[in-house]
């Protein structure tokens, strides 16, 4: 028996790339206070317990040009008292798109959030913004990862249609006279 | 440059897993590529491989460069992906008549043993041939367009990371199914006329132009998310609809058109169009006639192949092990108590358990092969000549296994991975174990019969993709000297009594190399061998006999099989609470008798009664001439594959999570010995970490998905071959196929649990 080891790897790589987070997901925000704009996203969707990424794309409010050089804090807080309020600092670096400013903001648990988004940009002074959004419960963990969990079922599909062929051709060649081959 | 655009193009998605696969997919394109070429060097030329090569690129650009992380943003840009995707990276992929290539670059046992049933498969051609046909291929290609544009779902890949990936599958699908009859890559034959193909472009092209138009000419943003980002760079989003259209009609069209041309200029020179072409039942392929190569032969390679069959270099490896050794003794007696911060806590339980499995996973027991503990009694051996042979009575693994026993319960008792102390003392005695055992006992006797973590490896090697074993059999047929065993002057012969012509598989095998020196004909390699075919083997083994027909042996793989489960289940938090809610409710001052009782209970009492039970079901398929125990004894070697999964899940989450343990703690040792190495121990590196990343439970799932697959296809080999397949072998195998699923159960559940990060320093 030989494992269809690359055919594996393929599946692996190909289920591993749908995990990718890029930037973006779903807009929260498109406000403007002074002269910044601010456009907030928000994924995944729907929001969970856990990690969260939330980019921020910092706009002249009068040219639509991109600040880049802003300094952007997002604090979350739970309407739960029992939740924590938690300070986070979005920046480029962590943004595939340069042009956002994202931070990986930890939900401590569900309830409704407020999220308050302090922008500071040279030139174009200070800003802050608010939105708020439900946190459901996080996933049991056998929902959250369950396509792999049953990956092995398309695999064991997989062996056993090649076993029934394999078997009918030996037929085949039986009836004909033949030696099967493997 | 401007800042702004200097930000567009740094905006890169580097994905590993996308750029792993691409170059996965060009590897075995090469691979297969080249040795077409020698064959067919008229079909397979080098702009073929240009093709191929930069339909991936393409691909690759469309996925990874900033039209990806702006494609949120701005429609056109996001269009421009998807023309990418659908228009220009399926037919230049095609054009390098990528099938036989990709065939023929797969190994040689995938390729025949695996894709040759289903490519020999009439079902599977009508399939593929039902799927590129221009019919469907065509509807597939406009409603996978369409589909994809209507803004419930275009909104959906835009949220969704998942659906965002779903959604360019899909359009990379569709392309390359779209653009097959118009390019028709060898060895496939046209089912419509060439002709037809050009009325197959036009209507698609028709349909382009009205799904471009209704971008260009709406009066309103089609899709909402877009909305926010209207007056980006001064620029109106519903120009940039507008745009997006523009994009699709102009360069889409003309992407149609191009092929168009090159029919029309083919059929006037060919005038061929009223002759349909007639579908061939059975194509020739190159792909199965031939092989390449044939079976890896690691102690053959450039430079791996060298450090096998050097003694020198093995013998070196072994006393760099015997350094590190030493090193870790010293520290364990005489450093910190932490054991985060000791290389007795960290080298063994994180990293040696770790890069050990790995490396039989990868290759084979090269941890026996490095072993340092025989080092001493290698050098002893010059005056001590050990001839006394292994008592009879002891020539069974049931000493082995009842240690292995120890050990695990040992491990959890007495917290060994918690004290460097404790670690260090077992280094010490295994070294004194090993030399008095094997400097009063001829032969490795300390090795075949005592030590657990040589069975640990011999059993788990039985599932290495390479084995020690000889390279033609004919040659052996004729060898009268037998220096494999015998030995030879200056090198001793298998010290495992291990004859090579009837040696099967790795059980009992050292990878020390001896028979390969000993060898006068050069006869013996480290051969690559399909995995999985160890366990199912039931042909006499060389000083092992047959499986099943052992029960020491059956005891031991039951012991390492469940042991896995019962040893990563331990570092849980609800198994520990589980454990001392017990002690608490039996008043018990310590928790160790109820741990004893728990390992003893999920190692021994349960899998025994389990096992019994799956073979008493099986064996009323068997019919009478099949005892229980001796079903039971063989089925365990199938559940080897879980077992092993298990281990690998276990080791790799210490290894994964504590990566970087060891820079710390070699620092401090350094620091300890006065070595002058400036600043103080980055000790943040041996913090635990807060949140344990996602992927790595994905790939733990991975693992044991692996383990699952491989335990269940070997328990239905080994009875397959009893039973002649069928439904007999069906009901037969469900028992085992339920245990393995109980297993994959316990394993997953194992996996969701939060766990003891051992040897780590908390924050």
């Amino acid at each position: 028996m030989r494992l269809p080891l690359h055919l594996l790897i393929l599946a692996c790589t190909l289920a591993l790339c749908s995990t990718a987070q890029p930037d973006g997901g779903l807009v929260r925000l498109d406000a403007t206070e002074g002269n910044i704009r601010v456009v907030v996203l928000s994924s995944p969707t729907p929001l969970r317990e856990g990690l969260m990424d939330l980019s921020v794309l910092v706009l002249d409010a009068g040219t639509g040009d991109p600040i880049r050089q802003a300094a952007v804090s997002i604090a979350s807080v739970p309407d739960d008292s029992e939740l924590l309020s938690m300070t986070f600092e979005a920046s480029r670096l962590h943004s595939d798109n340069k042009l956002l400013h994202s931070a990986l903001v930890d939900l401590p648990g569900p309830s409704t959030y407020r999220f308050d988004i302090a922008v500071d940009a040279p030139g174009h002074g200070r800003a802050t913004f608010q939105f708020r959004a439900d946190v459901q419960p996080k996933l049991p963990a056998a929902l959250a990862y369950w396509p792999w969990m049953f990956i092995f079922i398309p695999a064991l599909g997989v062996f056993f249609i090649r076993e029934r062929l394999v078997s009918r051709r030996r037929a085949c060649a039986a009836r004909a006279g033949r030696p099967g081959s493997r | 440059m401007d800042s702004l655009a200097r930000a567009v193009l740094e905006s890169w998605t580097i994905d590993p897993w996308i750029i792993l696969l691409l170059l996965l997919s060009a590897w075995i394109y090469l691979r297969g590529w080249l040795g077409l070429r020698r064959l067919q060097p008229h079909r397979f030329t080098a702009w073929r491989l240009a093709s191929f090569l930069a339909g991936l690129l393409v691909l690759w650009l469309a996925i990874a460069s900033p039209l990806d992380a702006l494609g949120s943003l701005m429609l056109s840009v996001h269009m421009t992906q998807h023309l990418l995707l659908m228009l220009v990276a399926p037919p230049l992929i095609l054009m390098g008549y990528p099938a036989i290539p990709m065939l023929r670059g797969l190994p040689n046992g995938i390729r025949k043993n695996w894709l040759g049933p289903f490519i020999a498969s009439r079902g599977v051609h009508s399939f593929f041939r039902f799927l590129v046909h221009p019919v469907t291929a065509w509807i597939g290609f406009v409603v996978m367009t369409w589909a994809w544009h209507v803004p419930a779902f275009y909104e959906l890949g835009i949220r969704s990371d998942q659906w965002h990936a779903v959604e360019h599958a899909c359009f990379v699908v569709t392309g390359l199914l779209f653009w097959f009859p118009v390019i028709q890559p060898w060895p496939s034959t046209p089912i419509w006329p060439r002709g037809a193909m050009i009325v197959y472009l036009l209507l698609a092209d028709i349909q382009n132009t009205i799904f471009s138009a209704i971008f260009s000419f709406s009066d309103r943003i089609i899709y909402p998310s877009y909305r926010a980002t209207d007056g980006l760079m001064g620029i109106d989003m519903l120009d940039d609809q507008a745009l997006a259209g523009a994009i699709m009609w102009v360069p889409g069209s003309l992407l149609m058109f191009i092929p168009v041309g090159f029919i029309a200029a083919e059929l006037m020179r060919n005038r061929s169009l009223a002759r349909p072409a007639r579908p061939t039942r059975e194509i020739s392929l190159p792909v199965f006639k031939s092989t390449i190569g044939g079976a890896v032969d690691l102690a053959a390679a450039p430079v791996a192949g060298h450090v096998i069959r050097s003694r020198k270099a093995r013998y070196l490896l072994r006393l760099l092990m015997l350094v590190l050794a030493a090193a870790l003794v010293v520290d364990g007696l005489a450093g910190p108590s932490v054991p985060g911060q000791n290389l007795a806590g960290v080298l063994p339980w994180t990293y040696w358990r770790g890069f050990s499995i790995i490396a039989l996973l990868m290759v084979g027991n090269l941890f026996c092969m490095t072993c340092p503990f025989i080092v001493p009694r290698s050098i002893l051996r010059r005056w001590l000549p050990a001839n006394a042979p292994w008592p009879r009575w002891l020539r069974t693994k049931w000493i082995a296994a009842i240690l292995v026993l120890a050990w695990l319960i040992s491990y959890e008792v007495l917290g060994l991975w918690s004290s460097p102390w404790v670690t260090a003392w077992i280094v010490i005695g295994y070294f004194l174990a090993a030399t008095i055992i094997d400097c009063i006992f001829r032969g490795a006797s300390f090795c075949k019969y005592v030590c657990p973590i040589g069975q640990f490896h011999f059993l788990q090697s039985m599932l290495s993709p390479f084995v020690v074993t000889v390279r033609r059999p004919s040659v052996c047929a004729t060898c009268t000297t037998q220096e494999c065993i015998k030995g030879s002057a200056s090198v001793p012969g298998c010290q495992l009594e291990l004859f090579q012509p009837r040696k099967i598989g790795n059980l009992d095998c050292t990878f020390c190399m001896d028979c390969m020196d000993a060898c006068p004909h050069g006869n013996i390699g480290l051969i690559g061998r399909p995995v999985g075919t160890d366990p199912i083997d039931d042909q006499h083994r060389s000083s092992v006999g047959r499986l099943g027909h052992r029960i020491d042996l059956s005891f031991l793989a039951m012991v390492l099989c469940f042991g896995a489960f019962a040893n990563a289940a331990g570092m849980t938090q609800p198994m520990m609470s589980f454990q001392l809610h017990l002690a608490e409710r039996f008043g018990l001052a310590a928790d160790w008798p109820v741990i004893l009782v728990l390992l003893l209970v999920q190692i021994v009492l349960l899998p025994i009664l389990i096992l019994m039970a799956a073979a008493g079901m099986t064996s009323l398929v068997m019919g009478p001439g099949s005892t229980r125990m001796r079903l039971a004894a063989r089925m365990i070697f199938a559940l080897l594959p879980m077992g092993i999964s298990m281990w690998i899940v276990h080791f790799g989450f210490h290894l994964l999570t504590g990566a970087w343990t060891a820079v710390p703690v070699i620092h401090r040792a350094l620091l300890d010995v006065g070595v002058p190495i400036g600043g103080a121990p980055a000790w943040g590196m041996s913090m635990m970490p807060s949140l344990v990343p996602g992927w790595i439970a994905s790939i733990e799932l991975l693992l044991l998905n692996g383990g699952l697959v491989c335990s269940l296809v070997v328990a239905w080999r080994i009875l397959g071959r009893q039973l002649d397949g069928g439904a007999r072998t069906l009901v037969a195998w469900m028992p085992w196929a339920v245990l393995a699923g109980v297993m994959f159960a316990w394993g997953a559940w194992i996996i969701f649990q939060p766990m003891e990060m051992r040897g780590m320093l908390i924050p």
